[in-house]
């Protein structure tokens, strides 16, 4: 397998993350919930029909969170975001990119958001 | 290329080691070392590497020509291209091409105040603007010897510090920086006399303004025994002295080493400053005392970033 080059640190920055269309969204006290749907084989699909098995995860969001996750609109690029956030809570540019890129990780680990590098962008 | 040009000042002040110089505002320290005797200090733009700073400690002055010599053939083995030499603001420049294109410069100089040779190098292109750029923070450079050097102006954080102290730890996370210091003492010997900065951002998410609570959460170690408020330019701070848990035996034997911490928050940065004092023997309240300077309320900033 060969493995996949890194990525340059303008593509990264030009990256737009994308919230995933089928999360559901539901607003809490302190934050928000997002849940996402369970993706399973067929056959654990016609099981889940006659069994009680879950067909969303839940994730809270804090409001830092919530904050980002907002930001993943498709529109703004990682950059943007950084920078937005930087500004917000006057951050350092690196300090700020390594928290929102951490946390889009974790999203994206969980398939609630979509990374889309600029080729990909491009194609679609 | 004379050292009277006229340069751009540089809006960035960094202080580190006995090295003071300026960069650009964007310029970010991505590694750092501590140790006086040797070292870097690595700056980083936003995608890319702008700046090295070495140091390495020469207890007598080198003999420069000849390190000039070895310096100026190094770069011809790793593919690179001397292009120019040059005489810059005490720095011996070297221009170079590297084998993909791009340039490199390479500046020299051996400081006789804190006995270092000092080695920069500041990848770039051959745009006018990065010869300015160049030039510029040469020209920003000073060099102070290691017992005069007391300010720390590094990672948002601008301190001057007690005579003696130099930097021993740091921990340097996204927003959330600390720096420890440690007396001088005598060669070959470790002092328990202690100094901490920790600055940690982004305040207004996290702190809610009970700072005596975030100073025994953020040092649970400690047990705390007095707390008073105090200024810190414009900012109200809270000062708690105390000792190590548990160390009931020394504290009675009066061996015990005090801790004391100020806390404040600084709204114009969004940030928690704190700052612990650690000796062994009690703290004097009006002793030489570590000033840090969060804001421009608060700070009487000298303008030269020293």
């Amino acid at each position: 397998m060969v493995a996949e080059a890194a990525l340059d640190p303008m593509r990264v920055l030009n990256t737009t993350p994308a919230q995933n269309g089928a999360v559901r969204v539901e607003q809490t006290g302190t934050g928000v919930v997002l849940f996402v749907p369970v993706a399973r084989p067929a056959w654990l699909r016609a099981l889940s029909l006659a069994l009680p098995l879950r067909r969303e995860k839940g994730f809270a969001l804090d409001r830092l969170g919530q904050e980002v996750w907002l930001a993943c609109d498709g529109s703004r690029s990682f950059g943007t975001i950084v920078d937005d956030f930087a500004q917000r809570h006057q951050l350092r540019f690196h300090e700020a990119r390594a928290m929102v890129a951490q946390f889009l990780r974790t999203l994206a680990e969980r398939n609630l958001v979509a990374l889309l590098v600029p080729e990909e962008v491009r194609r679609a | 290329m004379p050292s009277s040009e006229s340069v751009p000042a540089l809006p960035q002040a960094i202080s580190w080691l006995a090295l003071g110089f300026r960069v650009p505002d964007d310029w970010e320290i991505v590694r750092h070392g501590i140790g006086f005797d040797r070292g870097s200090l690595v700056f980083v733009d936003r995608v890319r590497q702008r700046l090295s700073v070495s140091w390495t400690a020469c207890p007598r002055a080198p003999n420069l020509e000849r390190l000039l010599s070895d310096f100026e053939s190094q770069p011809l083995t790793a593919g690179e291209k001397v292009l120019a030499q040059s005489d810059r603001f005490g720095f011996r420049v070297l221009e170079c091409e590297t084998s993909s294109g791009g340039r490199v410069t390479h500046a020299l100089r051996f400081d006789p105040a804190s006995s270092r040779l000092i080695e920069l190098e500041l990848p770039g292109s051959a745009e006018p603007e990065n010869q300015t750029l160049a030039g510029a923070l040469l020209a920003g450079f000073a060099f102070c010897p290691r017992a005069q050097d007391r300010t720390v102006r590094a990672f948002g954080v601008h301190a001057t510090l007690p005579e003696g102290f130099t930097p021993c730890a740091s921990q340097v996370k996204p927003a959330d920086v600390s720096l420890e210091f440690e007396r001088l003492s005598a060669p070959g010997e470790r002092s328990s006399d202690r100094l901490r900065i920790r600055r940690s951002g982004m305040a207004r998410a996290w702190f809610d303004g009970d700072a005596a609570r975030a100073i025994q959460a953020r040092n649970p170690e400690l047990q705390f025994r007095d707390y008073e408020s105090r200024t810190v330019g414009t900012h109200m701070a809270t000062r708690a002295r105390g000792f190590a848990r548990g160390a009931l035996l020394k504290r009675a034997l009066g061996r015990a080493t005090e801790h004391e911490i100020t806390l404040w928050e600084c709204p114009e940065q969004n940030a928690v400053f704190e700052t612990e004092r650690r000796e062994s023997r009690r703290i004097e309240p009006n002793g030489a005392s570590l000033r840090v300077w969060c804001c421009a309320a608060a700070s009487r900033e000298p303008s030269d970033g020293r």
